[in-house]
């Protein structure tokens, strides 16, 4: 399936900004489930320093400058991504979980020193006991560990409410597995904490959502939104993307824009301002489907 | 401080009489068969020969010299966050030649090594793909910082400092204890020692070959500018502040070296490039020497939250017009977890054996590493390997036998599962060394720490301080872990084979610095708590002034009844500077005062005036009120401490600590305000700001630093009486009221107006004084005089021709004054008012808030706090 996504980033500050200096994840990556074929980022005002380069987790990453006073700032992402149709694993086909770590541990494959980067603890999935033991409860011993993954997966869509009043960008894990509620990022941190807390790789990816619209009306633009989730790896698939908000196994609906250990590797828009004020932040995101035909 | 220092004037000509090694243990001193080693005998000796009293003399001025350069807390602050005062024992550490010569071969060699491990973790990563290290050892460790793979670096130098904790085992061979690769600390420190022992024994440095360290600063210097590759570059010390530990040694080896010393907030990037922010505009800036952690540099592209960075720096990095040292990422290599790799990693880099050996340590990340270490576990001692978190409830690092059976459990436990997040290591005795204790020398466990500097060839070599830091533990616990929490400090003396220059600390070792009459980097934010310090030290003394006066006459009685009146407008102009306005200040007790029937008809006015002036002393919520000026004083002075002399930075201290005493507890007595201690307190805080002003116009230099904190202080006496003269000439009779004689007392000018006009004060010729007379440093026309010859002296761009807008704007003002008719001042309109004389204070009091204004947008604004955000 073939996608254009607009991504559209408006800030507006109440006091001119004299001059800052942002990072974005705004540019799709290809990776074995999507080919990025092209993405125009425009800027508006012009930035005096743009900068575009990869991060050390191969996310396109851009750096720009704004060094003239400005009361907004318009970022405007247009890519065309094309999503695979997805192979369907086995989850009863994979490896016994507590096997896994040991086997990745001491194996130093390209790919597994790259599956390796995401077993342990990052900044916004700290190590968690309490995590450790809910996770226990699918992974009992010698469960294949995407089975496992599912089940856990599943009850993270059951015992979590979707909630975004309940959440910030910089809620703790621990906060939203006490209160039980939040929003897909959440979701993706609590369950890639769980997986952690296993030694098993798993990493947060952040991207677009199609959302189909309700029975007989048209698709709202701008109604979809950016989406979160997480990916695990398994020697048999290797990473395997699942959607704890939607309690799925990842398919064509899902666009990946990047991923990371978590959230603060991948953020949209990251930004250093001087001046400003208060400010106020409009996205829109538009997911519309060319064709079903890659 | 404390100073260990030999007292006893009677004390034995034998240092070494009583001094017993302790046994199984290398003493430095001593060998097992009790004779004191040679390379110690004539240093002993020598101080032997020194006359006890005229060795504490010395000391005392030593010490007060120390003190002068604030070297006086800890390295590293307490678990706690506390940190105690810093002790140095006068016995320095004596290594001989040889010894010193194996130990700088090792440790040039270490710290080669764990530049290029740096350069391979932080680059392409060999070692994990060739299985030299496990890839759990990086990934696992938090200083891994992703956003610092791959930096370019001239020579390959990632690591331009570096520094080790060391210790002798029984054998007397040197090991490693830690190693340091993000900031090193201590250098200043070391420093500082060295030049206190040199004064305070100067025939031990004469008589004996000792190495000096003014070389070591030179090369390391030297080897720094030939990497920005620029002839003469702009080089800043980046600091985390002003109110951390470090920063006394921050600001000691910024001045020794020549070099800035700067916050985040006085950096700013632009087009990929660091710059410094000063009051003469953006300066580039070539090279950081930095003492923040790696995490706090960017709040760009590393920790969000953190201040003390400046956004952007990797950019600026990547881009290669700015060198940072150490290298950004360097922190990944300071974690004890390589410590059991280095071996095979020296052998497989350089085909070399290591030469210095690691204090024995296992990595738990590894299943036979981790079963050794919970075979042997009450052999030995485990910490966190990344951080200094506390793994259990208590302490750092554990010494397993100590622990109970259920804490030993519980490390265990998360050995088994968390291995990755340990290390184990022996629990080795260190050796001891003569420490001056209770009046004789004896043996105490000690640690060094050592300092080595890339040099500037390619060939990745590094030059190490001949000297350091040793580290003496209070107490006989052998075991090396109880050494981190080191108690007091030596200086260590490597002998030289033969003489040595006799380069002196005292003086800049560098030949190239030029004399220089101004400090032409004044970082904007430097400039900016100068021009508030001024200001706020103004406003301190402007109020206690009028509190002053006004209590002296209420107690004293002696005021004429329509005077009260004065006083109350007086204290009024005070009280509506704040937001409050009319409100009524708080403070039960006077509201309880105000509840009493008034006897007399001025005793009303009476109670009103205290009530008022009880807000205007304590009452710590209302703006512009004493209590809330003397916090902005106090968070000023603590911002600009390392601008000011000691004696005047001691001087506000003293003062802030006196008035907190005061303000805690009130003067009161029953329900009446307390005159006589509350005139003690503030004619003592007259003359403790007087002191501070005195200082302040003798003995700073005059560069822009001085002449912003002049401004401030101008600009807010000018504003002051303008305030004050508005509200009492403007209107009624001031001749009558007492207002003219009660602004003379408030303008310090009364004594002076006798000696002119040796009459009771009348209008014109105290107009004439407090407002026209540019020879009375307290008249509001000296004020803007000196306020317009400090703008002139503003830096500007020097090919601009035209007057800036604040040379306009003040020399309106004085010219204004200049032009004044005194005799048109005094008149009054058929209502009463001299509308002329408001005009000007009018004028004043709209003029100067914009010069303020002015100057902070051209001077300061690009020093506006960075807003983070997370978008």
């Amino acid at each position: 399936m073939i996608y254009d996504v607009s991504h559209r980033t408006t800030y507006r500050y109440s006091m001119p900004v004299s001059f800052s200096h942002h990072v974005l994840h705004l540019v799709p990556r290809s990776s074995p489930r999507q080919d990025a074929q092209r993405t125009m980022l425009s800027i508006t005002p012009t930035p005096t320093v743009h900068t575009s380069s990869t991060d050390s987790f191969g996310n396109a990453l851009t750096f720009i400058t704004l060094q003239d006073r400005h009361t907004e700032l318009v970022l405007h992402a247009k890519s065309t991504i094309d999503v695979f149709s997805p192979q369907r694993p086995r989850p009863a086909a994979t490896v016994p979980w507590e096997t896994l770590y040991p086997a990745l541990s001491g194996d130093t494959s390209e790919a597994a020193l790259e599956a390796l980067q995401y077993v342990f603890a990052s900044p916004r999935v700290p190590d968690s006991p309490e995590l450790e033991a809910y996770a226990r409860v699918s992974f009992t011993p010698g469960r294949p560990v995407l089975e496992a993954a599912l089940d856990l997966t599943a009850r993270i869509f059951d015992d979590f409410v979707y909630d975004p009043t309940a959440t910030t960008v910089s809620t703790p894990v621990a906060e939203v597995f006490a209160e039980r509620r939040g929003v897909c990022q959440d979701f993706a941190h609590l369950e890639i904490a769980c997986l952690r807390a296993l030694r098993l790789p798993a990493r947060y990816v952040s991207g677009y959502l199609l959302t189909r619209p309700p029975e007989g009306r048209e698709r709202l633009v701008g109604a979809d939104a950016s989406h979160a989730w997480l990916s695990l790896w398994c020697p048999e698939y290797g990473w395997v993307d699942l959607d704890p908000t939607n309690n799925l196994l990842v398919g064509e609906e899902h666009i990946t824009l990047g991923w990371g250990r978590d959230y603060g590797d991948v953020s949209l828009v990251k930004g250093a301002i001087f001046g400003g004020g208060a400010h106020k932040i409009e996205v829109g995101v538009d997911v519309t489907p060319l064709s079903t035909q890659a | 401080m404390s100073v260990n220092l030999p007292l006893d004037s009677t004390r034995s000509a034998n240092l070494c009489a009583d001094y017993a090694p302790l046994e199984g243990v290398f003493d430095e001193l001593m060998g097992a068969d009790f004779t004191v080693r040679p390379h110690w005998r004539s240093f002993i000796s020598a101080l032997e020969a020194i006359p006890a009293a005229d060795l504490a003399t010395r000391w005392r001025q030593a010490e007060r010299l120390r003190h002068e350069n604030g070297l006086t807390f800890t390295i590293e602050p307490d678990e706690d966050g506390s940190s105690r005062p810093w002790d140095l024992d006068f016995v320095p550490l004596v290594l001989d030649p040889a010894d010193w010569r194996s130990l700088e071969r090792g440790l040039s060699q270490r710290a080669r090594l764990l530049n290029a491990i740096l350069a391979d973790l932080n680059g392409p990563q060999r070692l994990l793909r060739e299985g030299d290290l496990p890839g759990a050892l990086l990934f696992a460790n938090p200083h891994f910082l992703r956003p610092c793979r791959n930096l370019p670096a001239k020579d390959g130098v990632y690591l331009h400092n570096y520094a080790a904790d060391m210790g002798r085992g029984p054998d007397g061979r040197w090991w490693v204890l830690a190693d340091r690769t993000q900031a090193p600390s201590g250098l200043g420190y070391a420093l500082e020692n060295r030049i206190v022992l040199a004064r305070c024994l100067p025939e031990l440095f004469r008589d004996h070959h000792i190495e000096r360290l003014a070389g070591f600063f030179q090369s390391a210097h030297e080897s720094l500018v030939a990497r920005t590759g620029r002839e003469s570059p702009r080089i800043v010390l980046l600091t985390a502040g002003s109110d951390t530990t470090g920063y006394f040694a921050h600001a000691y080896i910024a001045r020794y070296l020549g070099y800035s010393l700067a916050e985040g907030p006085d950096l700013t990037v632009r087009d990929n490039r660091v710059y410094l922010k000063t009051v003469d505009g953006l300066k580039p800036v070539d090279l950081i020497i930095r003492r923040v952690d790696d995490q706090d540099c960017d709040p760009l592209e590393l920790r969000g939250g953190s201040s003390l960075g400046v956004a952007g720096l990797l950019q600026a990095a990547r881009a290669q017009t700015v060198t940072i040292a150490n290298a950004l990422g360097s922190g990944v290599v300071e974690t004890k977890a390589l410590m059991p790799f280095l071996p095979q990693l020296c052998r497989k880099l350089f085909g070399e054996e290591l030469i210095l050996p690691s204090l024995a340590t296992w990595w738990c990340g590894q299943r036979d590493a981790l079963d050794h270490v919970l075979a042997n576990l009450d052999d030995l001692a485990c910490e966190p390997a990344f951080d200094r978190r506390p793994i259990l409830t208590s302490g750092g690092v554990l010494v397993t036998s100590a622990l109970s059976a259920e804490e030993r459990d519980q490390l265990r436990r998360q050995l088994a599962v968390r291995g990755e997040y340990f290390v184990a290591h022996e629990v080795a005795s260190s050796s001891t060394t003569p420490a001056w204790i209770d009046g004789k020398l004896q043996p105490r466990p000690m640690m060094l720490r050592v300092f080595a500097a890339a040099d500037s060839g390619g060939a990745g070599d590094y030059t190490i301080m001949p000297g350091g830091l040793a580290r003496i533990s209070s107490s006989n616990d052998l075991r090396t872990v109880s050494l981190q929490k080191g108690e007091s400090t030596k200086d260590i003396c490597v002998l030289a084979e033969g003489p040595v220059a006799p380069i002196t600390l005292l003086r800049s070792p560098f030949s190239y610095i030029e004399p220089k009459r101004t400090g032409k980097d004044l970082p904007s934010r430097a400039a900016d708590n100068l021009f508030w310090l001024g200001r706020y030290a103004e406003r301190s003394e402007d109020i206690i002034r009028v509190l002053r006066s006004v209590i002296r006459h209420l107690a004293e009685d002696d005021a004429p009844v329509d005077s009260l009146t004065a006083m109350e407008r007086v204290v009024q102009v005070l009280l509506e500077k704040g937001k409050s306005g009319e409100a009524a200040p708080g403070g039960a007790r006077s509201d309880r005062r105000a509840e009493q029937r008034p006897e007399r008809p001025e005793q009303l006015i009476e109670q009103r005036i205290e009530k008022r002036l009880a807000a205007l002393m304590f009452d710590a919520e209302l703006p512009y009120g004493l209590q809330e000026t003397l916090a902005h004083l106090r968070r000023t002075t603590s911002l600009t401490r390392d601008r000011l002399s000691i004696d005047a930075w001691r001087t506000l201290q003293t003062f802030q600590a006196d008035m907190a005493e005061h303000a805690q507890h009130g003067h009161w007595l029953g329900d009446f305000l307390d005159a006589g201690t509350a005139l003690e307190m503030l004619d003592g805080a007259v003359r403790a700001l007087g002191a501070f002003s005195g200082m302040e116009m003798e003995n700073m230099t005059r560069n822009h630093g001085w002449r912003f904190l002049d401004m401030g202080r101008r600009l807010e006496r000018a504003k002051h009486h303008a305030g004050l003269m508005r509200t009492l000439l403007v209107a009624g009779d001031p001749q009558e009221d007492g207002g003219l004689v009660l602004l003379l007392e408030l303008a310090d000018s009364l004594m002076t107006y006798r000696s002119r006009y040796l009459t009771t004060p009348i209008l014109p010729p105290v107009i004439d004084l407090l407002l026209l007379d540019e020879t009375n440093p307290r008249s509001i026309a000296f004020q803007i005089a000196a306020l317009s010859s400090h703008v002139d002296e503003l830096p500007r761009d020097a090919d601009r021709v035209v007057r800036s807008d604040q040379q306009r704007l003040i020399l309106s003002l004085l010219t204004e004054l200049r032009l004044c008719d005194i005799v048109a001042l005094c008149e009054t309109t058929a209502s009463g008012r001299r509308r002329a004389l408001d005009a000007v204070f009018a004028s004043i009091l709209t003029k100067l808030p914009k010069l303020s204004e002015l100057i902070s947008r051209d001077y300061f604004s690009h020093a506006e706090a960075r807003r983070p955000a997370e978008l």
